[in-house]
Protein backbone atom coordinates (compact mmCIF):
# COMPACT_ATOMS: atom_id res chain seq x y z
CA UNK A 1 0.00 0.00 0.00
CA UNK A 2 2.19 2.94 1.19
CA UNK A 3 5.51 0.98 0.27
CA UNK A 4 4.10 0.08 -3.04
CA UNK A 5 3.33 3.91 -3.51
CA UNK A 6 6.77 5.21 -2.72
CA UNK A 7 8.24 2.93 -5.33
CA UNK A 8 6.11 3.73 -7.83
CA UNK A 9 6.39 7.59 -6.87
CA UNK A 10 10.15 7.09 -7.15
CA UNK A 11 10.13 5.67 -10.69
CA UNK A 12 7.85 8.96 -12.20
CA UNK A 13 9.81 10.90 -10.85
CA UNK A 14 12.97 10.16 -12.44
CA UNK A 15 12.72 8.45 -15.49
CA UNK A 16 15.97 9.42 -16.93
CA UNK A 17 18.00 7.32 -14.63
CA UNK A 18 19.29 4.28 -16.27
CA UNK A 19 18.04 0.77 -15.83
CA UNK A 20 21.21 -0.40 -13.18
CA UNK A 21 20.16 2.51 -10.53
CA UNK A 22 16.20 1.83 -10.95
CA UNK A 23 17.01 -1.64 -9.99
CA UNK A 24 19.71 -0.90 -7.52
CA UNK A 25 16.81 1.24 -5.41
CA UNK A 26 14.25 -1.87 -6.12
CA UNK A 27 16.82 -3.98 -4.52
CA UNK A 28 16.91 -1.71 -1.85
CA UNK A 29 13.34 -1.41 -1.12
CA UNK A 30 12.59 -5.08 -1.37
CA UNK A 31 15.01 -6.09 1.02
CA UNK A 32 13.86 -3.15 3.86
CA UNK A 33 10.67 -3.66 3.44
CA UNK A 34 9.50 -7.29 3.07
CA UNK A 35 9.14 -9.57 5.94
CA UNK A 36 11.56 -12.32 6.85
CA UNK A 37 8.98 -14.82 6.05
CA UNK A 38 8.38 -13.44 3.07
CA UNK A 39 12.02 -13.26 1.70
CA UNK A 40 12.03 -17.34 2.87
CA UNK A 41 9.54 -17.94 0.25
CA UNK A 42 11.33 -15.88 -2.62
CA UNK A 43 14.61 -17.46 -1.53
CA UNK A 44 12.98 -20.75 -2.17
CA UNK A 45 11.06 -18.86 -5.71
CA UNK A 46 14.48 -18.19 -6.99
CA UNK A 47 15.70 -21.95 -6.29
CA UNK A 48 12.98 -23.10 -8.27
CA UNK A 49 13.08 -21.06 -10.58
CA UNK A 50 17.09 -21.64 -10.98
CA UNK A 51 16.17 -25.78 -11.13
CA UNK A 52 13.34 -25.46 -14.10
CA UNK A 53 15.65 -23.29 -15.87
CA UNK A 54 18.32 -25.76 -16.02
CA UNK A 55 16.50 -28.67 -16.58
CA UNK A 56 14.93 -26.84 -19.89
CA UNK A 57 18.38 -25.80 -21.03
CA UNK A 58 19.26 -29.32 -20.29
CA UNK A 59 16.19 -30.54 -22.86
CA UNK A 60 17.07 -27.86 -25.33
CA UNK A 61 20.64 -29.02 -25.28
CA UNK A 62 19.89 -32.71 -25.49
CA UNK A 63 16.99 -33.13 -27.21
CA UNK A 64 13.89 -34.15 -25.46
CA UNK A 65 14.32 -38.41 -25.18
CA UNK A 66 12.66 -39.48 -22.41
CA UNK A 67 10.07 -37.22 -22.90
CA UNK A 68 7.82 -38.01 -20.10
CA UNK A 69 11.25 -37.62 -17.90
CA UNK A 70 11.41 -34.12 -19.12
CA UNK A 71 7.91 -32.95 -18.92
CA UNK A 72 7.39 -34.63 -15.47
CA UNK A 73 10.01 -32.73 -14.10
CA UNK A 74 10.00 -29.72 -15.48
CA UNK A 75 6.04 -29.50 -14.76
CA UNK A 76 7.08 -30.37 -10.41
CA UNK A 77 9.37 -27.43 -11.21
CA UNK A 78 6.59 -24.83 -12.32
CA UNK A 79 3.90 -26.30 -10.46
CA UNK A 80 6.24 -25.87 -7.34
CA UNK A 81 6.79 -22.19 -8.43
CA UNK A 82 2.58 -21.76 -8.71
CA UNK A 83 2.35 -23.48 -5.31
CA UNK A 84 5.14 -21.24 -3.88
CA UNK A 85 3.56 -17.75 -4.86
CA UNK A 86 0.24 -18.70 -3.96
CA UNK A 87 1.59 -19.26 -0.57
CA UNK A 88 3.33 -16.04 -0.71
CA UNK A 89 0.21 -14.07 -1.57
CA UNK A 90 -1.95 -15.56 1.15
CA UNK A 91 0.83 -15.24 3.59
CA UNK A 92 1.50 -11.34 2.83
CA UNK A 93 0.06 -9.50 5.57
CA UNK A 94 -0.41 -7.24 3.22
CA UNK A 95 -3.11 -9.27 1.37
CA UNK A 96 -5.26 -9.97 4.38
CA UNK A 97 -8.29 -8.61 3.11
CA UNK A 98 -8.16 -10.38 -0.30
CA UNK A 99 -8.02 -13.98 1.45
CA UNK A 100 -10.52 -13.51 4.56
CA UNK A 101 -10.75 -16.44 6.56
CA UNK A 102 -7.31 -17.91 5.65
CA UNK A 103 -4.78 -18.10 8.30
CA UNK A 104 -1.30 -18.41 7.31
CA UNK A 105 -1.35 -21.69 8.88
CA UNK A 106 -4.36 -22.30 6.63
CA UNK A 107 -2.18 -21.47 3.43
CA UNK A 108 0.91 -23.23 4.38
CA UNK A 109 -1.30 -26.63 5.18
CA UNK A 110 -2.47 -25.81 1.74
CA UNK A 111 0.48 -25.27 0.42
CA UNK A 112 1.85 -28.69 1.82
CA UNK A 113 -1.29 -31.21 0.83
CA UNK A 114 -0.86 -29.87 -2.66
CA UNK A 115 2.85 -30.64 -3.09
CA UNK A 116 1.73 -34.22 -1.94
CA UNK A 117 -0.66 -34.52 -4.53
CA UNK A 118 1.70 -32.86 -7.27
CA UNK A 119 4.51 -35.32 -6.36
CA UNK A 120 2.76 -38.20 -6.63
CA UNK A 121 1.99 -37.75 -10.23
CA UNK A 122 5.37 -36.00 -11.13
CA UNK A 123 6.34 -39.57 -9.76
CA UNK A 124 4.34 -41.55 -11.05
CA UNK A 125 5.01 -40.09 -14.59
CA UNK A 126 8.73 -39.88 -14.26
CA UNK A 127 8.75 -43.55 -15.55
CA UNK B 1 -41.31 -98.07 -21.85
CA UNK B 2 -41.03 -98.05 -25.63
CA UNK B 3 -43.32 -95.61 -27.31
CA UNK B 4 -44.73 -98.99 -29.34
CA UNK B 5 -45.76 -98.79 -33.63
CA UNK B 6 -46.04 -95.61 -35.27
CA UNK B 7 -47.60 -94.27 -38.15
CA UNK B 8 -44.57 -92.34 -39.65
CA UNK B 9 -45.61 -90.38 -42.87
CA UNK B 10 -43.41 -87.56 -45.19
CA UNK B 11 -46.18 -84.57 -45.15
CA UNK B 12 -44.38 -82.82 -48.06
CA UNK B 13 -41.15 -83.20 -49.60
CA UNK B 14 -39.93 -79.67 -51.16
CA UNK B 15 -37.17 -79.12 -53.95
CA UNK B 16 -35.38 -75.85 -52.17
CA UNK B 17 -34.15 -74.37 -54.83
CA UNK B 18 -37.44 -74.58 -57.37
CA UNK B 19 -40.31 -74.93 -54.48
CA UNK B 20 -41.83 -77.58 -56.66
CA UNK B 21 -43.38 -80.56 -53.80
CA UNK B 22 -42.39 -83.65 -55.23
CA UNK B 23 -44.59 -85.93 -52.42
CA UNK B 24 -47.45 -85.46 -50.54
CA UNK B 25 -48.46 -87.80 -47.52
CA UNK B 26 -46.56 -90.91 -48.59
CA UNK B 27 -46.09 -93.21 -45.41
CA UNK B 28 -42.81 -94.93 -44.02
CA UNK B 29 -42.70 -98.69 -44.31
CA UNK B 30 -42.32 -100.11 -40.88
CA UNK B 31 -38.72 -102.32 -41.01
CA UNK B 32 -38.78 -103.12 -37.02
CA UNK B 33 -40.03 -101.27 -33.79
CA UNK B 34 -38.20 -97.97 -34.13
CA UNK B 35 -36.76 -97.95 -37.93
CA UNK B 36 -38.73 -96.39 -40.68
CA UNK B 37 -38.05 -96.67 -44.27
CA UNK B 38 -39.01 -94.31 -47.67
CA UNK B 39 -38.46 -94.98 -50.67
CA UNK B 40 -37.60 -91.40 -52.09
CA UNK B 41 -36.05 -92.43 -55.44
CA UNK B 42 -39.18 -93.90 -56.14
CA UNK B 43 -40.74 -90.32 -57.20
CA UNK B 44 -37.68 -89.51 -58.94
CA UNK B 45 -36.62 -86.44 -57.69
CA UNK B 46 -34.75 -83.66 -59.72
CA UNK B 47 -31.05 -83.83 -58.58
CA UNK B 48 -30.88 -81.22 -55.81
CA UNK B 49 -31.36 -80.36 -52.57
CA UNK B 50 -35.01 -81.15 -50.60
CA UNK B 51 -36.52 -80.52 -47.14
CA UNK B 52 -38.96 -83.27 -46.05
CA UNK B 53 -40.85 -82.68 -43.77
CA UNK B 54 -42.21 -85.95 -41.58
CA UNK B 55 -45.02 -86.56 -38.54
CA UNK B 56 -45.78 -89.31 -36.78
CA UNK B 57 -48.31 -90.46 -34.84
CA UNK B 58 -48.46 -93.34 -32.26
CA UNK B 59 -50.90 -95.75 -32.15
CA UNK B 60 -51.83 -94.58 -28.51
CA UNK B 61 -52.18 -91.50 -27.41
CA UNK B 62 -49.91 -90.41 -25.06
CA UNK B 63 -49.96 -86.76 -23.85
CA UNK B 64 -45.80 -86.55 -23.18
CA UNK B 65 -44.46 -87.06 -26.61
CA UNK B 66 -43.20 -84.15 -28.31
CA UNK B 67 -41.87 -83.46 -31.84
CA UNK B 68 -44.25 -85.29 -33.47
CA UNK B 69 -45.21 -83.04 -36.28
CA UNK B 70 -43.02 -80.55 -38.70
CA UNK B 71 -39.16 -82.47 -38.26
CA UNK B 72 -37.61 -81.16 -41.12
CA UNK B 73 -34.58 -83.72 -42.61
CA UNK B 74 -32.76 -82.24 -45.36
CA UNK B 75 -31.96 -85.05 -48.40
CA UNK B 76 -29.68 -84.21 -50.99
CA UNK B 77 -30.38 -85.93 -54.66
CA UNK B 78 -27.15 -86.59 -56.63
CA UNK B 79 -27.09 -87.28 -60.35
CA UNK B 80 -24.39 -88.07 -62.66
CA UNK B 81 -23.72 -85.85 -65.17
CA UNK B 82 -22.61 -86.06 -69.14
CA UNK B 83 -20.68 -83.41 -71.49
CA UNK B 84 -21.47 -82.92 -74.72
CA UNK B 85 -21.00 -80.63 -77.88
CA UNK B 86 -17.30 -80.10 -77.07
CA UNK B 87 -15.76 -77.15 -79.43
CA UNK B 88 -12.54 -75.75 -78.91
CA UNK B 89 -11.28 -73.27 -81.18
CA UNK B 90 -8.93 -70.15 -81.71
CA UNK B 91 -10.12 -67.32 -83.16
CA UNK B 92 -9.06 -63.55 -83.56
CA UNK B 93 -9.59 -61.23 -80.71
CA UNK B 94 -12.29 -58.75 -81.97
CA UNK B 95 -14.59 -62.22 -82.97
CA UNK B 96 -17.16 -63.60 -81.18
CA UNK B 97 -16.98 -67.22 -82.38
CA UNK B 98 -14.41 -69.00 -84.12
CA UNK B 99 -14.03 -69.40 -87.87
CA UNK B 100 -12.75 -73.33 -87.89
CA UNK B 101 -13.61 -75.55 -84.30
CA UNK B 102 -12.78 -78.63 -83.52
CA UNK B 103 -14.94 -80.99 -81.94
CA UNK B 104 -13.89 -83.42 -79.06
CA UNK B 105 -15.76 -86.28 -77.56
CA UNK B 106 -15.26 -87.37 -73.91
CA UNK B 107 -13.07 -88.64 -72.79
CA UNK B 108 -11.04 -88.31 -75.87
CA UNK B 109 -8.62 -85.72 -76.92
CA UNK B 110 -7.97 -83.12 -80.02
CA UNK B 111 -5.81 -84.92 -82.41
CA UNK B 112 -4.35 -81.44 -83.67
CA UNK B 113 -2.01 -78.71 -81.51
CA UNK B 114 -3.68 -75.52 -81.43
CA UNK B 115 -1.67 -72.15 -82.12
CA UNK B 116 -2.47 -69.06 -80.43
CA UNK B 117 -1.03 -66.02 -81.01
CA UNK B 118 -1.11 -62.88 -78.38
CA UNK B 119 -3.41 -61.05 -80.32
CA UNK B 120 -5.61 -64.19 -80.54
CA UNK B 121 -8.23 -65.89 -77.91
CA UNK B 122 -9.29 -69.42 -77.33
CA UNK B 123 -12.58 -70.79 -77.08
CA UNK B 124 -14.07 -73.51 -75.51
CA UNK B 125 -17.80 -74.56 -75.75
CA UNK B 126 -19.42 -77.12 -73.84
CA UNK B 127 -22.65 -78.39 -72.98
CA UNK B 128 -23.42 -80.08 -69.53
CA UNK B 129 -26.61 -82.58 -69.58
CA UNK B 130 -28.06 -84.63 -66.31
CA UNK B 131 -27.55 -88.19 -67.19
CA UNK B 132 -30.72 -89.15 -65.80
CA UNK B 133 -33.21 -87.05 -67.35
CA UNK B 134 -30.87 -85.48 -70.18
CA UNK B 135 -31.96 -82.24 -68.92
CA UNK B 136 -29.24 -79.59 -69.09
CA UNK B 137 -28.00 -78.59 -66.43
CA UNK B 138 -24.29 -76.25 -65.12
CA UNK B 139 -22.39 -76.72 -62.53
CA UNK B 140 -20.70 -74.32 -60.10
CA UNK B 141 -17.00 -75.51 -60.50
CA UNK B 142 -16.61 -75.64 -64.45
CA UNK B 143 -12.50 -74.59 -64.67
CA UNK B 144 -10.22 -74.67 -67.80
CA UNK B 145 -6.37 -75.47 -66.50
CA UNK B 146 -3.61 -74.73 -68.88
CA UNK B 147 -0.23 -76.15 -67.79
CA UNK B 148 2.91 -75.54 -69.07
CA UNK B 149 4.54 -78.83 -70.28
CA UNK B 150 8.06 -77.27 -68.95
CA UNK B 151 7.76 -75.90 -66.03
CA UNK B 152 4.49 -77.25 -64.94
CA UNK B 153 3.14 -73.84 -64.12
CA UNK B 154 -0.87 -74.49 -64.11
CA UNK B 155 -2.74 -71.33 -64.82
CA UNK B 156 -6.82 -71.80 -64.03
CA UNK B 157 -9.93 -69.76 -65.85
CA UNK B 158 -13.67 -70.04 -65.12
CA UNK B 159 -16.34 -70.76 -67.45
CA UNK B 160 -19.24 -68.53 -67.66
CA UNK B 161 -21.76 -69.98 -65.82
CA UNK B 162 -24.42 -69.11 -68.08
CA UNK B 163 -23.19 -69.80 -71.64
CA UNK B 164 -21.02 -72.57 -70.58
CA UNK B 165 -18.28 -71.00 -72.45
CA UNK B 166 -14.49 -70.20 -72.45
CA UNK B 167 -13.62 -66.70 -73.57
CA UNK B 168 -9.43 -66.60 -73.21
CA UNK B 169 -7.71 -63.77 -74.47
CA UNK B 170 -4.41 -64.67 -74.91
CA UNK B 171 -3.04 -61.37 -74.74
CA UNK B 172 -4.24 -59.72 -71.33
CA UNK B 173 -3.91 -62.80 -69.46
CA UNK B 174 -0.57 -62.96 -70.19
CA UNK B 175 0.51 -61.98 -67.45
CA UNK B 176 -0.33 -64.90 -65.48
CA UNK B 177 1.09 -66.87 -68.05
CA UNK B 178 4.40 -65.15 -66.86
CA UNK B 179 4.97 -64.47 -70.97
CA UNK B 180 6.40 -67.86 -70.98
CA UNK B 181 5.15 -69.14 -74.70
CA UNK B 182 5.40 -72.85 -75.31
CA UNK B 183 3.76 -75.51 -75.50
CA UNK B 184 0.64 -75.60 -72.94
CA UNK B 185 -1.82 -78.63 -72.21
CA UNK B 186 -5.94 -77.66 -71.62
CA UNK B 187 -7.91 -79.89 -68.64
CA UNK B 188 -11.81 -79.20 -68.62
CA UNK B 189 -12.21 -79.29 -65.04
CA UNK B 190 -16.15 -80.22 -63.93
CA UNK B 191 -17.64 -80.13 -60.43
CA UNK B 192 -20.74 -79.55 -58.44
CA UNK B 193 -22.46 -80.65 -55.03
CA UNK B 194 -25.09 -82.93 -57.25
CA UNK B 195 -22.41 -84.40 -59.59
CA UNK B 196 -21.62 -87.83 -58.76
CA UNK B 197 -18.62 -88.18 -60.95
CA UNK B 198 -16.15 -84.98 -61.29
CA UNK B 199 -13.99 -85.07 -63.72
CA UNK B 200 -10.49 -83.57 -64.83
CA UNK B 201 -10.19 -84.07 -68.51
CA UNK B 202 -7.73 -83.47 -71.25
CA UNK B 203 -8.91 -81.69 -74.11
CA UNK B 204 -5.64 -81.20 -75.88
CA UNK B 205 -2.80 -79.10 -76.44
CA UNK B 206 -2.08 -75.41 -77.54
CA UNK B 207 0.61 -73.66 -78.34
CA UNK B 208 1.20 -69.93 -76.92
CA UNK B 209 2.93 -67.40 -78.56
CA UNK B 210 3.81 -64.36 -76.56
CA UNK B 211 5.84 -61.04 -77.87
CA UNK B 212 9.48 -61.51 -77.20
CA UNK B 213 11.53 -59.57 -74.94
CA UNK B 214 9.19 -60.18 -71.86
CA UNK B 215 11.31 -61.56 -68.97
CA UNK B 216 9.26 -64.41 -67.56
CA UNK B 217 9.08 -63.73 -63.57
CA UNK B 218 10.12 -66.53 -62.12
CA UNK B 219 8.73 -65.38 -58.80
CA UNK B 220 5.50 -66.64 -57.69
CA UNK B 221 6.10 -69.57 -60.08
CA UNK B 222 7.20 -71.94 -56.63
CA UNK B 223 4.94 -70.84 -54.47
CA UNK B 224 5.48 -73.28 -51.75
CA UNK B 225 9.64 -73.03 -51.82
CA UNK B 226 11.35 -71.38 -48.82
CA UNK B 227 10.96 -67.84 -49.17
CA UNK B 228 13.53 -65.37 -48.48
CA UNK B 229 14.58 -64.75 -44.75
CA UNK B 230 13.13 -61.62 -43.44
CA UNK B 231 15.82 -59.78 -41.30
CA UNK B 232 13.86 -57.64 -38.75
CA UNK B 233 15.25 -54.72 -37.48
CA UNK B 234 14.31 -53.36 -34.36
CA UNK B 235 13.86 -50.37 -33.95
CA UNK B 236 17.07 -48.06 -33.46
CA UNK B 237 17.31 -47.01 -29.62
CA UNK B 238 17.13 -43.10 -29.93
CA UNK B 239 20.55 -41.41 -29.51
CA UNK B 240 20.90 -41.08 -25.68
CA UNK B 241 23.39 -37.74 -24.63
CA UNK B 242 26.67 -38.99 -23.36
CA UNK B 243 27.06 -40.05 -19.78
CA UNK B 244 28.76 -37.51 -18.70
CA UNK B 245 26.42 -34.69 -19.80
CA UNK B 246 24.00 -36.82 -18.13
CA UNK B 247 25.72 -36.71 -14.66
CA UNK B 248 27.03 -32.92 -15.05
CA UNK B 249 23.27 -31.82 -15.40
CA UNK B 250 22.11 -33.77 -13.05
CA UNK B 251 24.89 -32.04 -10.46
CA UNK B 252 23.98 -28.83 -12.13
CA UNK B 253 20.42 -29.29 -11.35
CA UNK B 254 20.58 -30.07 -7.63
CA UNK B 255 23.27 -27.40 -7.45
CA UNK B 256 20.20 -24.56 -6.89
CA UNK B 257 19.83 -26.40 -3.93
CA UNK B 258 22.89 -25.38 -1.97
CA UNK B 259 22.00 -21.68 -3.12
CA UNK B 260 18.61 -22.28 -0.99
CA UNK B 261 20.21 -22.94 2.01
CA UNK B 262 22.85 -20.10 1.27
CA UNK B 263 20.17 -17.85 0.65
CA UNK B 264 18.00 -19.05 3.35
CA UNK B 265 20.95 -18.73 6.06
CA UNK B 266 21.60 -15.40 4.89
CA UNK B 267 17.59 -14.73 5.35
CA UNK B 268 18.20 -15.97 8.61
CA UNK B 269 15.97 -18.46 8.89
CA UNK B 270 14.66 -19.80 12.28
CA UNK B 271 15.70 -23.32 13.27
CA UNK B 272 16.28 -22.31 16.86
CA UNK B 273 12.27 -21.70 16.68
CA UNK B 274 11.26 -25.31 15.94
CA UNK B 275 8.80 -26.39 18.42
CA UNK B 276 10.10 -29.97 20.07
CA UNK B 277 6.97 -31.45 20.59
CA UNK B 278 5.64 -34.52 19.10
CA UNK B 279 2.86 -32.81 16.76
CA UNK B 280 6.40 -31.32 15.17
CA UNK B 281 8.18 -33.99 15.11
CA UNK B 282 5.64 -36.05 14.18
CA UNK B 283 4.37 -33.98 11.17
CA UNK B 284 7.82 -33.85 9.68
CA UNK B 285 8.53 -37.47 10.04
CA UNK B 286 5.40 -38.48 8.21
CA UNK B 287 6.05 -36.13 5.65
CA UNK B 288 10.09 -36.97 5.35
CA UNK B 289 7.95 -40.44 4.99
CA UNK B 290 5.26 -39.84 2.26
CA UNK B 291 8.41 -38.51 -0.20
CA UNK B 292 10.45 -41.75 0.85
CA UNK B 293 7.23 -43.63 -0.07
CA UNK B 294 7.31 -41.83 -3.42
CA UNK B 295 10.79 -42.87 -3.71
CA UNK B 296 9.79 -46.60 -3.53
CA UNK B 297 6.54 -45.77 -5.82
CA UNK B 298 9.65 -44.84 -8.54
CA UNK B 299 12.00 -47.53 -8.11
CA UNK B 300 9.21 -50.61 -7.44
CA UNK B 301 5.74 -50.48 -5.97
CA UNK B 302 2.91 -49.99 -8.39
CA UNK B 303 0.31 -47.10 -8.07
CA UNK B 304 -2.19 -49.10 -6.05
CA UNK B 305 -0.19 -49.85 -3.21
CA UNK B 306 1.54 -46.72 -3.37
CA UNK B 307 -1.94 -44.74 -2.71
CA UNK B 308 -2.67 -47.48 -0.16
CA UNK B 309 -0.09 -46.61 1.72
CA UNK B 310 -0.06 -42.94 1.05
CA UNK B 311 -3.74 -43.19 2.50
CA UNK B 312 -2.51 -44.55 5.51
CA UNK B 313 0.38 -42.53 5.59
CA UNK B 314 -2.32 -39.03 5.22
CA UNK B 315 -3.89 -39.62 8.48
CA UNK B 316 -1.22 -38.88 11.12
CA UNK B 317 0.61 -36.62 8.86
CA UNK B 318 -2.95 -34.67 8.72
CA UNK B 319 -3.51 -35.01 12.45
CA UNK B 320 0.14 -33.86 13.30
CA UNK B 321 -0.14 -31.02 11.01
CA UNK B 322 -3.11 -29.61 11.95
CA UNK B 323 -2.09 -29.78 16.12
CA UNK B 324 1.04 -28.21 14.83
CA UNK B 325 -0.05 -25.33 12.88
CA UNK B 326 -3.33 -24.64 15.63
CA UNK B 327 -0.30 -24.73 17.54
CA UNK B 328 1.91 -22.28 15.87
CA UNK B 329 -1.55 -20.15 15.94
CA UNK B 330 -2.21 -19.64 19.08
CA UNK B 331 1.24 -19.08 19.75
CA UNK B 332 1.25 -16.17 17.14
CA UNK B 333 -2.21 -14.97 18.14
CA UNK B 334 -1.18 -14.74 22.00
CA UNK B 335 1.78 -12.77 20.41
CA UNK B 336 0.01 -10.54 18.50
CA UNK B 337 -2.39 -10.14 21.55
CA UNK B 338 0.79 -9.15 23.62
Amino acid sequence: MSKRGDTSAALKSAPSENLVSVLKKFYDEYMTSTSKRLKIVDAYLVYILFTGVIQFVYCALVGTFPFNSFLSGFISTVGSFVLAVCLRLQVNPQNKTDFVGISPERAFADFIFAHVILHLVVINFIG
Amino acid sequence: GSIGSLTVTADSAKHISSEAIVLSKKPFTSKDSSTYELNFMQAKPVRGFYKIIISAKPSKEDKKLLGLTGAEVEVKVTTQVSIENVEIGVADKDQTTAARTTKVQYPGKASTVFEADYHQKIIVKFQLKDKADGTKMSAHQTFLKLTNQKTNQEIIFVADAASNKFDLDIGSSAGQFGHLSGKYSMELIIGDAVIENPFSWALGEVNLNFPEGQTPKDKGLDRYAKKPEIKHLFREPEKRPAAVVSTVFTFLVLAPVLILVLLWMKIGVNVSNFPMSLSAVGFHLCLAAIFGLYYLYWVELNMFQTVRYLGLLALPTFIFGNRLLSGIASKRKGEKKV
